[in-house]
Parts: C-alpha cells; structure tokens; sequence
C-alpha cells in the first residue's frame, strides 16, 4: 500500500508541472491586459503602469530597480520561461504571489476562502450520499413501486435541471416567499444557528445533480448485484431477504458508488463556481470566476493550483478506499491462485 | 451453541413417518408466467428419495433440472414462477406451502445447494472463512470466534491445505476446484440431510471433476446425507448416483436405477445421451453420435411427444399423442409409446442396453458398470 501511495504521489509531479505550465501559457493567449484592468474605467498614469508591472515582474529590470527600455523607449515584457520559473520557485517557497488587483498576498485570500468551500461541500457531500443511497436502495429494493417511480422522476428532474436556476428558484421560494432562508452570503453575524441556516439552500443547490445521480446509481448497482449468483447462494444458506441485502448486496453495490461520490466530492471542493456565484458565496469558485474577469492571474494561477492538488489527493484517496471495500483490488497484496 | 431460536425445531431431528421417504416429489408443476405465454418449465416430476442415497437428474440445459430443484429450495422468485400443482414432502412436511421464514430455517440447514458456478456463487468481498461458518451462525446461534474455528475444520475436511490461512483469504484468491470445495463445505456446514448440486463440476477443468464428485461421495460416506446431482452429462452420474431421472422438455421421460437407466434403458433419449458420453468414444469404431437439433420451446410444446421432433424413430403417432409413462419392474418407468416393444427396444438401444440381448455381454463396456456398482451405498 505505502509503495502504491508513493507511486501514485510521484504521478503528482507531472500533472502538477502540465496544469501549471497550460496555465502560464493560457495567461498569454487570453485577451485582456491585467493591469489596464487595475484602473477600471480610466486609464491610469504611464509611470504608476509601469511601477505596477516592475512590481509584478511583467517588464525586465536593471539591477537598479529600473525598467529596461528598448528603443522605442517602451518596456521590454519578462519571458514567459523566467516568469514561470521564477513563479514555481516561489511556489516552492510556499508564496502564491500577490493579488494585481486587491493587493494582498494570494494564499492569504485562499487561507480566508477555502473553508467556506470546504464547509459548503461537506454539507452537500453528506446530503448527497445520505439522499442518494437511501433513495437508491428505496428504489431497487421496492423496485416498479410507487416508491420507486417517484424517485426514478424526481431523479431525472433534477439532472435536466441547471443547478443555478434550482439555486435562484429556491431563493425565491423560501428566502422571498417564506422568508424563511436566508438568500446570500455565509453569514457570521448573530448566532451560530442562523450562521448554519446559510448553508441549507446552497448545499441543496450544490448536491441536486450530483445526488441524483448517485440514487441512479446506487439503484442499478442493488439491482445488478441482487441478480448475481453470490446472492442466489446466501438465500440458499437460509438468509433472510433483509440479512442478503445488508450483509450481501450492498457492500459489493456501493464500490462504484463511493467511487462516484469520492470524485464529485473532489469537483465540490474546487469550488462550485455556478451555486457561489448565485448564492454570494465568499468560496474559491466565486473568487477564481472573479479573478479571471479581473484578469488577476495571481488569483488564477494559485486557486487552480490550489484546486489540482485538492482533486489529485482527494482522487487518490478514493483510490486507496476502493482496498477496503472491495479485496480484489488490494494493492500490493500479490491475488496468487493456486 | 444454543439456538437462535428456539422455538424453532429443526426438521432434521424428526422421524420420517412411517411409510414415507425422507422427500418425495409428487407431480411437481412450476409454469413461469411471462410476457411471450406460459413456460412450462417442470411438468409433473415425481420422485423420492431417502438419506444415503444419491439421485441424478439429468437433461440438456433447459429441461426443467434446476428450476426442479430450485422449486424444492424455494429458490425460485413468484411471481414469475408458480407452483401449478404437486406436492413437496420432505419428513413430512410440506415445503411448498411453508412460510418464506420457516423455508428460511429449512434452506442450509436441512437442505443445501451448491451452484454450477463457483467463481461467482461466493461473494468478492467476504473472507472464505466467515462465508463458510456464516450458516453456522444463522442456524446454531455459533459466535463469530466458533463459527470461525468450525470454518476451518470444514475447510480442512473438503482438503483445503493450509485451512487456517486460506479462511482469511477471499474468494478470489482461489482457483476454481478450490471454491467449489469451499461451496461444498459451505453446504455440508449445518450437516443437511439433502444436498443438491446444480452441475458443480460443469465449470470446473475435467481433472478437477473427477476430485469434486470423489469429495462429495466420501462427504456422504461420513454424513450419510442424500444427494441430488444435477447434470447434463450422464457420465457423470454413471459412478455416483443410485437413481437417476432423465428429464427433457420439463418432462421425465426416464426414470430407473443408474443399472436400469445404463443398461435396461427404453427411452430414445436415455439412448441419444448414452451414445454421447465421450467414454464410449475410447474405442473408435463407436463414433461418438450426437442428438439432433435442439429442444422445443417450453411456451409451444409440441403437442404430442416433446422429443418427436429429434427422435430418429418418431412416427405419425408420435406427434400426435402425448405418450403415458411405462413401467418396468419396480419404479422404472419410460415415456415413450413404444417402451413396451421389446423387439424395437432390441433393435435400437445403445451396445450398453442388456436390452440387444448377447451383443452387448463380453464388451469393454463392462468395466463401466462395475465403477456403476461401486458408487451405490
């Protein structure tokens, strides 16, 4: 197992270097000047510019501080090699750059947004897998019944439905009609109560799909299994229907399942842009989609690699899970027949 | 060890009554209802059977062999199935009208099955050993640390090497003997009275078979539980079994001792099966004589014999009347309109038939029936 874990965290490396590297190159190609952004509307003053892109390392600069000019007398652009060079670097060293347009270093904003995602994914994690495999077995176990039918519609509901208009329409159900939710933000004021009241809408905006698909399936799954010779024989040993689903079916039905709920739980955690975006989220998804309006590449470049790392460990988490529910796939235990 | 509950009373304690077999099948009849008409998948099977004593059930895939015995478990889902008439006994009771609990009790207990197919009848993600003693717990109320100790005992006793390790091992870390002698083991776990095997060595390598069909015979030595061996290959009851039923279209068509259906057989299709055991091939003069096309569909049968269509001495009254069974002697009985025409019989059974009169004394085939003899406790 350890050698497996070693493997596959040496596998980050290459990933890691792509997606990074895409990245630095994307920055270039991507209309758009990240500094005339800073000034808005109105242009900003030739000198502050060109402060501005000694300081975030855009033009060459002599050894006195001053930028290179060639002979037109404008400043010479820093290579994408040095810069992206110079960016892992510092990566290494544990520093993101700073914001161009807040001004602040980047892993202090990260440090400030990241648990609001996380928090909001485990909500809608737990939801997801609670309502997903509850249904899902409702389903199979009862299956053509009323009970059945029901959740196979409502399913295919929620998978058509686009998870920012499910987040509008229950804003405006409960935080406008009812007024019993509250519609925007994560809180922090009053009480812990209503601090945990923001994250019901969101968290069921956030989980619809995804729980959705875990009921399809968790169903097809129970009754793919439930049809397997290995159920036949625990029937014929004098199990009772109820001891074969719970002792026989399931563990082997939910592999693919918390297969499925191991990756989406990593999608969530690099930020729903969509349901942050709707509900005013201050998580990573809101931040990056405004970073990449404002053309804050600092913002960009450290959310993502932020977010690549998240899934990779997450994915390989998943990974080392599928050892203890399914035996046939234990790493570095040789499956030796005789 | 108490019993789980003990209210209960296991069956295989009580007597037999007096004048009965341990089970008897009467008429047995379970149609499958389906979208495409009525499956008449077992058509009024009867036989008996007593504790040491071994049945084969013979036919091709699709003559009603499992869902008869499935039907017996209570194995098989109804809807679609149903149970159209006949009567199931086993001590005495009534297994067909039982309660889906007190089949509960009845299954792996009293009766246990062990499937075709062993490298999916055990399940992936269970160790060998708790899925061995699993029955152990439900029907004997064992602890997890007996049911474990018990698990390693059966192991060792279907010749498991090394039962201690290989019961925390999985399924998948055996090959496909070695879970059939765990299936085995699972089986005999609650010492049943009746095991049925559903083709066990079907799946398996032809060296291996012969070990599985040794391992359950020396298993009934010890036991003294009835078997019902389910196989589509007559050779492979020919050592073992003391009765054996041929079965075709959902029908018996032959039903005797493996000495009347081996060598006193009347039935063209007992014959066809004969004359397709390999073994009779050794000698290459005896070419190895396949049966015809394939069996009728169990929604339209045909209307008179079912085997008419691939019988190579069906005449006009063939198709057209459904034949009556005919005895011979004590409990052996045949389908076939003509069954009591001694010279047709004479005529036509395989070299084996004592039937043909001298031709068949003084054969090689001899040394079959002696193994034949061998095999009956």
């Amino acid at each position: 197992m350890g050698k497996y874990i070693l493997k596959r965290v040496l596998q980050f490396i290459p990933v890691f270097l792509g997606v990074t590297l895409i990245l630095f190159a994307l920055q270039n190609i991507v209309p758009g000047d990240p500094i005339t952004l800073i000034g808005g509307d109105k242009a900003l003053p030739p000198e502050t510019e060109l402060q501005l892109r000694i300081k975030y390392n855009l033009v060459k600069v002599d050894e006195n501080g001053n930028a290179v000019l060639d002979a037109n007398g404008d400043a010479v652009p820093t290579n994408t090699w040095e810069r992206y060079i110079g960016y892992m670097g510092n990566l290494l060293k544990g520093d993101l750059g700073t914001s161009y347009q807040r001004k602040i270093p980047v892993t202090e904003i990260f440090a400030q947004k990241y648990p609001y995602t996380v928090k909001l994914a485990l909500c809608a994690i737990v939801l997801e897998a609670i309502m997903g495999i509850g249904a899902g077995i409702i389903s199979a176990v009862k299956r053509y019944s009323f009970w059945d039918t029901l959740v196979t519609l409502t399913t295919s509901v929620l998978v058509a439905v686009p998870a920012f208009w499910l987040g509008m329409i229950l804003q405006l159900v409960f935080g406008v009609i009812f007024k019993v939710m509250p519609i925007s933000g994560a809180g922090g004021a009053s009480s812990q109560f209503q601090d945990w009241m923001h994250y019901i809408l969101p968290a069921i905006t956030l989980a619809s799909v995804s729980t959705a698909y875990t009921a399809r399936i968790m169903r097809s799954q129970l009754l793919d299994v439930m049809s397997q010779d290995y159920i036949r024989t625990a029937k014929a040993k004098g199990l009772s229907n109820r001891a074969i689903i719970w002792k026989h079916a399931l563990k082997n039905a939910l592999i693919p399942v918390v297969t499925y709920i191991g990756v989406d739980f990593g999608a969530m955690l690099s930020g729903a842009i969509l349901t942050e975006t709707v509900f005013n989220w201050p998580g990573v998804g809101y931040e990056i989609y405004r970073a990449i309006s404002g053309r804050d590449w600092p913002i960009v470049m450290g959310g993502v690699t932020l977010v690549v790392l998240v899934v990779m460990v997450v994915n390989l988490l998943v990974d080392v899970s599928y050892g203890f529910l399914d035996p046939r796939i234990r790493f570095d235990r040789s499956s030796k027949s005789n | 060890m108490a019993k789980k509950n003990s209210s209960h009373v296991d069956l295989k304690t009580l007597p037999v009554p007096e004048g009965q077999h341990l089970l008897e099948v009467d008429d047995l009849k379970m149609y499958f209802h389906t979208e495409d008409g009525i499956v008449h998948a077992v058509d009024g099977v009867s036989y008996t059977l007593d504790r040491g004593e071994t049945l084969g059930v013979v036919g091709e895939s699709g003559s009603g062999k499992s869902v008869t015995a499935m039907t017996i478990m209570g194995l098989i889902p109804m809807p679609p199935g149903k149970i159209e008439g006949g009567r199931v006994t086993y001590r005495g009771h009534d297994l067909l009208n039982m309660s889906e609990e007190e089949m509960q009790h009845v299954r792996g207990n009293d009766i246990a099955m062990i499937f075709q197919d062993p490298m999916t009848s055990l399940n992936p993600v269970y160790k060998v050993g708790k899925q061995v003693g699993e029955g152990l717990r439900l029907h004997r109320g064992y602890s997890k640390q007996e049911a474990h100790e018990a698990a390693v005992k059966l192991l060792d006793l279907v010749g498991i090497p090394e039962p201690e390790r290989r019961a925390n091992e999985y399924p998948h870390q055996f090959s496909g003997g070695m879970r059939q002698r765990v299936m085995i083991a699972m089986a005999l776990a609650c010492d049943p009275d009746i095991l049925i095997a559903d083709e066990p060595t079907t799946a398996l390598d032809v060296t291996i078979q012969a070990q599985i069909i040794e391992l359950m015979q020396e298993m009934q030595e010890k036991n003294g539980n009835a078997i019902v061996m389910i196989t589509h290959d007559l050779g492979v009851v020919a050592d073992m079994a003391d009765k054996i039923m041929v079965m075709y279209a959902g029908h018996p068509v032959e039903f005797g001792t493996a000495e009347e259906i081996f060598y006193e057989s009347r039935h063209p299709y007992t014959w066809g099966l004969i004359r397709s055991i390999p073994e009779q091939a050794i000698d290459e003069k005896k070419p190895l004589t396949p049966i015809h096309g394939n069996p009728p569909s169990l929604v339209n049968l045909p209307k008179g014999c079912a085997f008419a269509p691939r019988c190579p001495y069906a005449q006009e009254r063939c198709m057209n009347e459904r034949p009556e069974k005919h005895a011979h002697g004590d409990g052996h009985y045949a389908a076939c309109h003509f069954a009591d025409d001694d010279a047709f019989v004479a005529a036509n059974a395989p070299d084996t038939s004592r039937s043909r009169g001298e031709v068949a004394l003084g054969e090689p085939v001899k040394a079959n029936r002696s193994t034949s003899e061998g095999g009956e406790a």
